[in-house]
């Protein structure tokens, strides 16, 4: 940051846990380069050290040390609009003279940070430390990323997702899925029921696939991105037949659904179920799931391993009754197909 | 990625199919499979499970061809699961030395694909239920319905396969009262585990019928059969579970395999299963399963071959309950002809188009079993033949059965079953026998005659009565009497067919069994039975028939004689004996050979003489003078000359010479009108050259005895006035 390239005389490092303790984290920042960041969470005090660095035998004029916490939106697609959403600002230092290297704390206590660290196609939600030494002509500046995750409680309504679709008279299945909100290291466990088949199906598969909408108004950007592919069946099922689904979420790079973030941007998760016919002909139903963090904590040891095996099990009908009951001669939804003028005739 | 991959797939389809092409596929697949192969094994020796993992799951990738005849899968799928097997031990050694992993279950999971998916979670599971890392009563519950995943019939039958193979030795086989049966299951699991893949496999091979152009029908349906060893398979499972006892096949197991088979609609894969299950459950299951086996065979699916089904089963039990040569195999609370007999009349009433054949061959299967297993209860034998004859009758009443049809064979081959099994008197038990024979035409009437007559032969049975002797007679009417349904043949019944010799040589030693030991008056029934018989089988049978029995009469003669002291009308009844040889003897000179009733006639005489009762001169007197009244002696005497002379044993001929001088003699003094002196004295003259001739030895002393007393005779005769002119020297 220091454009003139005279500020090589000075240097500084953000020193955030010092005891070693803090959870770290390995982010992607763009295609090729990845750093490691320290996960805070909401209200957490952010503290430590600001070490300047002088080189041997130099000193540095300055107007004061500045050093900011700083939560901020950047449209990636238009540099120019970056919106703060928090400045926290300390004066480290009065205007003076640094002869020698110093280390200088700072604490910025109980910082409320409102959402969650994203990094997405078109908008990138940052929070990061700025040190600022200000000088007459340019300022040497310093920069620290931190990455904040956001934790959720349970959910207190997580109803299955149950639901009937089709095309008329060629294919009407049935898919549960055991939830509508799944925690990031959840396990999404559920159920296809052929109800009808008379297209010759050759495989399914079940998508997850993330929609960063971006911008208001006329300016919207909306950007789907399929984030894991997975084959649940292979070959053509008649009808009877039903077929488990169980999706691991860990292993995937997912974030926490967020709606509407500061009237900037919506990352939002899907479903896709798509099955596809002998002739490459596509037909999908996509169900929004709502995505949230879970605490991590050191839980019951058999119950961590027993999804590894779980398998979908109807509810029973008393925690139904918010669902439709379906009726198996009618299609409630219809199927989407890639091309709707390709839909088989019989 | 694997989308592209599968819009290849589908493009090539067609061109997958050809022979050539197949070989080179293969060989393809094959080199992919050992080149991820070994990129695995060199990887895990680095220690590198996760690596490992991943090259394993390309070489599984390979496995999700749908270019390959299931004959080419089926070998590229014995080299994946080999190789596959590498892996395993690794991982199983890696627990050993406690460094297992233990997230794999949930690590390949996260597979894209699901066929490479499936097989390493089955590999996996297999090796953390051995190591203790995950409870196997979850991991197999998981493991098999996981499988359903996969709804492409060959690929879903291969992995189901390799998973019914991986879980060969952890089946839970514990009673349900063990402690540690929840974590490690109990019996029930493992029956929950394979009935569900027995019954996903049969669906998916049910799936391969083959609906496309009926020319690939025929291989197809080869190709298909070829697989069925892999549903097979479930069943050989179910039957090597200890804990399966009778109460559990016929709770759990039965019912639910067989709520598949009849659900399946499927007659391949019916007939296949119904088979499997007789051959590999023991037969103390079927004996206490029958009416629910057999109520599911009336559910099969209508071109269903039920009865090689039900043969299948009767047959096996039959041999059951024989074993160890006992009937105590089968529980007496079991009615087992009862439940075969009425359940065989349900699924014939049931199958409407049943081909008569089938139908036989199926009564045929139950005479057997009623046969073996209740061999002293006649009526069940005698119940299966008049059911058999009330087949027939319903379809058209007193027609026979045409020669030469499927029906006829069966029936030839169930009639043989009594005479197979039984001796000849018990068959004569069964009554209806005769009736069923009678569906049957000339031809096939016949061959089942010969095979009793040869039956009784080889048997040496002994038929002692005259009742059974007239019952046998009944059932062998085609070989005594002219058969109206077999004009074509009747014309080739004579002396120069071979066949026809053979045949009446058969029914005239049959004579030598009719015996009754201690009851001459019984056997002498059985000469009249015989003789009321025989006769109506014209000349050309008797020629064959009557000489046995007048010998037999002969025979019994003596047997009076011997008992004279018990029975004082023993002469009465040689008498009558005789006088029914005369008779018989009589007709036989119908015939255009004379020798045939001279030597009887002759024996006759003989055998008067030695019983020599009060009357038995008139008898012997009565014998020669049938040959004089029928002036046909003269011509026997003519001929046994000219056979005489052509003798080359001299001192037979020469002993011959001088019965028939005794012979002329005889007749002479009988006045028979063409024997004169002059005859007797070239005779003479004749005899007396002839026996200088013969050498002086001990043997020969006996005829010249003989020969000395003629011509001491003859001395003393010529004496008389009616000898004048005889020359004979002193």
């Amino acid at each position: 940051m220091d454009i003139l390239g005279l500020g090589s005389k000075v240097d500084a490092d953000f020193i955030l846990d010092p005891q070693g303790q803090r959870k770290q984290i390995d982010v992607k920042i763009d295609d090729t380069k990845r750093s490691s960041q320290y996960i805070y969470y909401d209200g957490e005090d952010v503290s430590g050290t600001v070490q300047v660095k002088l080189k041997k035998n130099s000193k540095v004029e300055h107007q004061g040390i500045r050093l900011e916490f700083i939560g901020q939106i950047e449209m990636l697609n238009d540099r120019s609009t970056i919106h703060e959403f928090i400045n926290l600002s300390k004066l480290l230092g009065f205007p003076g003279e640094l002869t020698d290297s110093s280390s200088i704390d700072f604490n910025f206590g109980n910082v409320e940070k409102p959402y969650e660290s994203y990094n997405g196609i078109n908008i990138k939600l940052r929070y990061f430390l700025r040190l600022t030494i200000i000088k007459r002509f340019s300022n040497n500046v310093f920069e620290r990323d931190i990455c904040v995750q956001q934790l959720s409680q349970y959910p207190e309504i997580n109803n299955s997702i149950k639901m009937e679709v089709g095309i008329e008279d060629c294919l009407h299945i049935e898919f549960e899925y055991n939830k509508s909100k799944y925690h990031l290291k959840d396990v999404v466990v559920g159920k296809i029921y052929f109800l009808l088949v008379r297209i010759k199906i050759k495989h399914m598969e079940i998508a997850i696939i993330k929609k960063e909408n971006t911008g208001t108004g006329p300016n919207i950007y909306a950007e789907n991105e399929t984030i894991a592919k997975y084959e649940i069946m292979d070959g053509a099922p008649v009808r009877g037949e039903s077929i488990p689904i169980r999706l691991f979420l860990a292993g995937y790079e997912l974030t926490p659904t967020m709606k509407d973030v500061q009237r900037k941007f919506s990352v939002r998760y899907f479903l896709n179920l798509v099955l596809v016919d002998e002739e490459e002909r596509r037909y999908f139903k996509q169900q929004e799931i709502f995505l949230w963090r879970k605490q991590d904590k050191d839980t019951d040891k058999t119950k961590q391993s027993a999804k590894q095996y779980a398998h979908y099990q109807r509810p029973t009908p008393a925690n139904q009754s918010e669902e439709n009951p379906t009726e198996n001669s009618s299609v409630n939804e219809v199927l989407s197909s890639e091309n709707n003028s390709d839909i088989p005739s019989d | 990625m694997s989308m592209q991959k599968a819009v290849d797939n589908s493009r090539s389809s067609n061109a997958g199919l050809s022979m050539d092409n197949q070989e080179k596929l293969l060989a393809d697949a094959l080199q992919n499979v050992r080149q991820h192969a070994f990129a695995m094994k060199r990887v895990l020796d680095q220690q590198s499970v996760m690596e490992g993992l991943k090259h394993a799951a390309n070489m599984l990738g390979e496995l999700r061809t749908s270019l390959l005849s299931p004959k080419n899968y089926y070998e590229l799928h014995v080299v994946v699961v080999e190789e596959l097997h590498h892996l395993e031990l690794y991982l199983t050694d890696e627990f050993e030395h406690g460094r297992g992993s233990h997230d794999l279950y949930e690590v390949v999971q996260y597979a894209g694909n699901i066929v490479p998916r499936l097989y390493l979670l089955i590999t996996i599971g297999h090796v953390y239920i051995r190591a203790n890392e995950l409870p196997r009563r979850e991991v197999l519950r998981d493991l098999v319905e996981m499988c359903r995943g996969v709804q492409h019939p060959l690929r879903g039958l291969f992995l189901r396969n390799y998973l019914l193979q991986c879980v060969k030795s952890l089946l839970p086989d514990t009673e349900e009262e063990n402690q540690e049966a929840t974590k490690t299951g109990t019996i029930l699991d493992s029956l929950d585990f394979i009935l569900l893949n027995f019954s996903e496999m049969n669906k998916l091979w049910v799936r391969m019928q083959y609906q496309g152009h009926t020319r690939d029908l025929q291989r197809r349906e080869q190709e298909r059969r070829e697989l069925r060893i892999l549903v097979g398979t479930n069943l050989v499972r179910l039957s090597e579970l200890e804990c399966v006892n009778v109460e559990r096949y016929k709770t759990i197991v039965l019912p639910k395999i067989m709520e598949q088979v009849v659900s399946c609609r499927d007659s391949i894969a019916q007939e296949y299963l119904m088979e499997c299950i007789i051959q590999v459950f023991p037969d103390e299951y079927h004996l206490n399963t029958l009416n629910e086996f057999l109520k599911a065979c009336r559910e099969l699916s209508a071109s269903v071959n039920i009865r090689n089904i039900l043969i299948s089963l009767i047959d096996r039990l039959t041999a059951y309950s024989t074993r160890d040569g006992s009937q105590q195999n089968i529980p007496e609370n079991i009615q087992l002809f009862d439940i075969f007999s009425e359940q065989i009349a349900e699924v014939v009433k049931s199958r409407i188009n049943m081909p008569p054949e089938d139908i036989v061959a199926l009564q045929s299967a139950l005479l057997n079993l009623s046969l073996k297993c209740y061999r002293d209860q006649f009526e069940y034998g005698n119940k299966v033949l008049e059911n058999t004859r009330k087949i027939f009758d319903n379809i058209a009443l007193d027609t026979q059965v045409q020669t030469g049809t499927p029906a006829a064979k069966e029936l030839v081959k169930m009639l043989k079953i009594p005479i197979d099994c039984y001796d000849i008197l018990d068959v004569l038990k069964l009554n209806h026998y005769k009736l069923v024979l009678q569906l049957l035409s000339y031809r096939e009437r016949h061959t089942v005659c010969m095979y009793i007559i040869n039956s009784i032969l080889d048997k040496e049975t002994i038929i002692p009565t005259a009742e059974q002797v007239t019952q046998l007679f009944e059932l062998l009417l085609t070989l005594i009497i002219d058969q109206t349904d077999s004009a074509l043949e009747t014309s080739r019944q004579t002396i120069t067919n071979e066949d026809f010799v053979e045949e009446q040589n058969l029914v005239a030693r049959l004579y030598n069994n009719f015996q009754a030991p201690n009851d001459p008056d019984q056997q002498y029934h059985i000469i009249k039975i015989c003789q009321d018989t025989f006769k109506n089988g014209g000349l050309e049978r008797m020629r064959f028939t009557y000489p046995p029995i007048i010998m037999q009469a002969y025979a019994l003669t003596f047997r009076y004689k011997n008992i004279r002291e018990q029975d004082e009308k023993w002469e009465k009844k040689c008498q009558k004996l005789f006088q029914l040889c005369n008779q018989l003897i009589n007709t036989l000179t119908k015939l255009e050979t004379n020798d045939l009733p001279l030597r009887l006639y002759l024996q006759g005489a003989l055998a008067a003489s030695e019983i020599g009762s009060e009357n038995a001169e008139t008898i012997a007197y009565e014998f020669f003078s049938q040959v004089h009244d029928n002036e046909k002696v003269l011509a026997c005497l003519k001929k046994a000359t000219k056979l005489t002379t052509q003798i080359m044993d001299q001192s037979v001929q020469v002993q011959l010479y001088n019965e028939l001088l005794n012979t002329y003699i005889y007749f002479f003094n009988q006045n028979l009108p063409d024997i004169d002196i002059t005859l007797l004295n070239s005779l003479i003259e004749k005899l007396q050259n002839e026996m200088s001739k013969i050498s002086s030895n001990e043997n020969d002393e006996f005829i010249r005895n003989q020969i000395q007393k003629t011509f001491d005779y003859l001395r003393q005769q010529s004496q008389l006035e009616k000898f004048q002119g005889l020359q004979i020297n002193n």
